[in-house]
């Protein structure tokens, strides 16, 4: 953990030092910690006020080497989202260490006409591997009351399983990121058939993208164009098997086919795969150019039945829309209006604890995307 | 207008307003209305998604401008007073691209034919439908030409609100809608001579807020406080509506013949009136809502001219310091004339006779040059029927609920909690909760919301026609009162202090004065 000590423990807690506290009393110590940084503690007497929000208990767990990227995006989340964060990082993989430490320390922003300090409180345990199998004792103390659990669980690991079991009873929703597990494939199944409200985070990150192929077909003379549909082909920027990106575009197609009753039928052996839809069999393709390691969709195509596409831009600013002629000559839309590329991490994090009754969606998406991400992961890793 | 189960890629998502194809003309494009607030909503709903593909802007005003030098007009107002400004020229061209400038006059009636001809012909080459809204952004008296030369050119024709009535038309109007009650009727008499009611949009920007809109889900999506929202529980409800700000520019021209009982009490204040006292409605659609504020304006008795003077309080600023700075006196400000007597503040004392609020105060204050900027509504609860906390040494305590509309948004409790210690001692508490810091994402200005609203045809946060009688009513009731009194000169308060002392005595009787914000 970085951080540079400044003073007192109050002092470097309310700077976002993590200060090292006993794990049996964490609570207590966040409790003087605060009392501290209201006022009665030696602060600077032009602070501004401190405000202690928050709106749910976020967990992450997960291994030293990833630990650091997940406090940025948890810091980022907690500005949009204030939440109790509480990271598990497991240090090694020694079954015999029972090591369990724990730091705490405050994510301040400002905020607000009057510059008020909002914070979020991080309690950081590093565990030992074998420290993993008392989760529940460890994080089931620490949960505030009347508020979501959530856990986000980006790289799971086959010797927590047990431990992560533990706290399943706690949590109200999962969020994982399948595309990271050998078998994307599997692994969607595996979020879809969990009994709670379980995602992958890569839905989250479409949201503004499924929002802007819905608006094209939110005008009336292009909405009776949807049953005409007969082939998707997502372009990304991504090598062509980064299983990130064919996840993202398996879901969006999943979606398209849920809303519009279509049918999975099989792969096909160029790569794409095919749907029963509405009037006849619908392609869905998905090519990537090899320009990026991340991976973001660039563009969907979408084709009908008598030789006409749309094309959606779908990365940055201004990108625009085109159109073919349609029928009666008379070309469709304009110039798209906004942003409506893929969501960042932390944007798609906070929007996975905030967003309300998105699970009946989720599913039924993902349920028609897995057969298609099996399919698309084999022939792309054939290459 | 369209919804989102219409559109099967909408289904199973979060509901969002869709609006159909149609152009949005504004009337006196080229004012501050224009600039500040219309544009850079417009813009602001664009870039969230929210116009559709096929529309368009038509500026509608007298200024020679070509639709090039319009557009540039309206970039360079996108870059100074939008919410979220372009970060480049491209990224605002898309929006930028929908805009075009009709030259006319607002009260010739062939200016008005030009401009259906130039809408008729962006229509076809757009591929729109003859939706159409008319943003009457336009003084007072431009108002009833404009009627006129709208219909007579069939810029809109009344349509009814069957939704197979055809292109919808509508307009929007801003306040001051008539200046008595008798003007309003006759303003109304007026626009509904041309238009149905469904397609008159009467806009109060205060229902845009998202705080003024949280009054009502806090009242009627918690179950925990409507059995304490009535006369067992609630002592008195005071509505503060505080400006800091004196008279800027050419405000004071305007705001001399208007006063602050019309200027804010008539509209928004009675608003937050309305949305505190009134009963919960049935559901959310326009009509219940509108009928439950109109049902609680017609409770408030009309006060007498002799009851106006006990319950009612005017006043202006005399000379002061806000911020630590000198500032003038109301009557010394440019544009007043010397002798002026009208009011930057009224405070009114009202009851409402109904079986919830029978013997509940309200107490109604607006004021300019008040100690800072504050609009909230406070709720005092009744003190416990047997005080055990007797303790001559202790202060009072007072339970008080309080909606913040602005600026710090939120709602906050008060209640007293025991001194830790041996000493049986009380305080009063706070608990609060705070938009800005609960929830991280940017507040939409209130005209976004509300010209979104007008475009998908959802009319609740607009006023309607007997509801403006009503407020009219109520007010015109004690401007008569006042002109009856035939003052030559009324009560003052220096400038940067919270009103008269002769307010004070609206509180009689109560344990507790005006609120110090």
């Amino acid at each position: 953990m970085t951080g540079t000590k400044s003073g007192t423990r109050e002092t470097d807690f309310l700077l976002g030092i993590p200060v090292p506290v006993k794990p049996e009393s964490i609570d207590r110590e966040l409790s003087s910690m605060w009392k501290a940084a209201s006022g009665d503690a030696p602060m600077d007497s032009s602070s501004s006020p401190v405000t202690r929000v928050c709106l749910a208990n976020l967990i992450w767990i997960g291994s030293t080497e990833s630990c650091e990227r997940a406090r940025r995006v948890l810091s980022a989340v907690a500005q949009r989202c204030p939440s109790r964060i509480i990271i598990l990082e497991v240090d090694g993989d020694d079954p015999n260490d029972d090591l369990i430490e724990a730091f705490v320390n405050a994510q301040c922003f400002i905020t607000g006409a009057e510059r008020q300090q909002v914070c979020s409180e991080f309690i950081h345990f590093r565990l030992g591997a074998g420290a993993v199998a008392h989760l529940s004792g460890i994080v089931a103390p620490l949960l505030l009351p009347d508020l979501e659990t959530v856990l986000w669980y980006f790289s799971p690991h086959p010797a927590w399983q047990s431990g992560v079991e533990q706290i399943m009873p706690l949590l109200d929703r999962y969020v994982t990121e399948v595309s990271t597990s050998h078998d994307p494939a599997e692994a969607l199944e595996h979020v879809i058939d969990a009994h709670l409200r379980a995602f992958t985070l890569g839905w989250f990150r479409l949201n503004s993208l499924r929002d802007r192929i819905a608006k094209v077909f939110d005008d009336g003379e292009t909405a009776a164009l949807l049953p005409q549909i007969n082939s998707l082909e997502f372009i990304h920027d991504g090598a062509p098997a980064n299983p990130n990106v064919l996840t993202r575009c398996a879901l969006l197609a999943g979606w398209m086919a849920s809303r519009l009753g279509w049918r999975a039928l099989a792969g096909a052996s160029d790569g794409s795969f095919l749907f029963q839809g509405n009037a006849s069999i619908v392609n869905v393709r998905v090519s990537g150019e090899g320009r990026s390691r991340a991976g973001l969709i660039e563009s969907v195509r979408i084709g009908f039945t008598r030789g006409e596409s749309i094309t959606l831009n779908l990365g940055g600013v201004g990108s625009s829309t085109h159109a073919t002629a349609l029928p009666g000559g008379r070309g469709l839309i304009m110039p798209s209006l906004g942003a409506f590329s893929e969501l960042e991490e932390a944007e798609a994090l906070g929007a996975a604890i905030t967003t309300r009754g998105a699970s009946a969606l989720f599913r039924e998406s993902a349920r028609l995307a897995v057969p298609m991400l099996r399919h698309f992961h084999t022939t792309k890793a054939k290459g | 207008m369209s919804t989102p189960t219409s559109n099967p890629l909408r289904e199973g998502a979060a509901a969002r307003k869709i609006v159909e194809p149609c152009t949005v003309v504004v009337l006196g494009a080229t004012g501050d209305l224009a600039r500040r607030k219309l544009m850079p909503a417009l813009y602001n709903l664009a870039r969230e998604g929210y116009l559709p593909a096929r529309f368009a802007i038509v500026g509608f005003a007298r200024r020679p401008f070509t639709d090039e030098a319009y557009r540039e007009d309206v970039a360079s107002s996108l870059n100074e007073f939008s919410r979220v400004r372009p970060g480049s020229p491209d990224e605002a061209a898309p929006f930028i691209s929908h805009v075009h400038y009709q030259q006319g006059n607002l009260d010739v009636t062939e200016d008005y034919e030009a401009l259906r001809l130039r809408l008729e012909q962006l229509e076809k080459e757009r591929g729109i439908p003859a939706n159409r809204l008319l943003y009457f952004a336009i003084a007072p008296e431009f108002f009833s030409p404009a009627l006129r030369c709208i219909s007579e050119s069939r810029v809109l024709v009344r349509r009814d609100a069957r939704p197979d009535a055809g292109p919808f038309g509508r307009i929007i109007v801003e306040k001051p809608f008539g200046t008595d009650f008798d003007s309003a009727v006759a303003l109304n008499r007026e626009v509904l001579a041309h238009f149905d009611e469904s397609q008159v949009y009467r806009i109060d920007h205060y229902l845009g807020k998202e705080t003024v809109q949280n009054i009502l889900a806090f009242r009627c999506a918690n179950s925990i406080f409507e059995p304490l929202w009535s006369s067992r529980y609630v002592e008195s409800v005071q509505i503060t509506v505080a400006e800091e700000v004196g008279m800027p520019g050419r405000r004071a021209q305007y705001f001399d013949k208007a006063g602050m009982l019309r200027d804010v009490v008539q509209n928004h204040a009675l608003q937050l009136l309305c949305l505190t006292a009134m009963e919960p409605p049935a559901s959310l659609d326009a009509e219940s809502l509108r009928d439950e504020k109109v049902r609680l304006l017609r409770a408030i008795p009309q006060l007498s001219a002799e009851h106006v003077g006990r319950m009612t309080v005017r006043s202006h600023y005399t000379n002061g310091s806000i911020g630590g700075k000198a500032v003038p006196g109301y009557r010394d400000e440019e544009l007043v004339p010397k002798d002026s007597i009208t009011e930057t503040y009224v405070a009114w004392k009202m009851e409402v006779h109904n079986w919830r609020w029978a013997g509940v105060p309200f107490f109604i204050r607006a004021g300019k040059r008040l100690p800072k900027r504050a609009t909230e509504i406070a709720i005092m609860f009744k003190e416990p029927p047997h005080q055990i906390y007797t303790d001559a040494s202790m202060d009072r305590l007072t339970n008080c609920l309080v909606m913040r509309i602005q600026p710090d948004e939120g709602i906050s409790l008060s209640f007293g909690a025991k001194v830790p210690g041996l000493a049986t001692e009380l305080r009063p508490v706070k608990m609060d909760f705070r938009y800005g810091s609960s929830f991280g994402t940017s507040v939409p200005e209130a005209y976004e919301r509300l010209l979104l609203d007008a475009l998908v045809g959802d009319s609740s946060l607009f006023t309607r026609a007997d509801e403006i009688e009503l407020a009219w009513k109520l007010v015109t009731a004690i401007l008569d009162g006042w002109d009856a009194q035939k003052a030559t000169s009324i009560p003052t308060y220096p400038a940067g202090t919270w009103g008269p002392q002769e307010a004070n005595a609206l509180m009689e009787g109560l344990h507790h004065g005006w609120r110090r914000l």
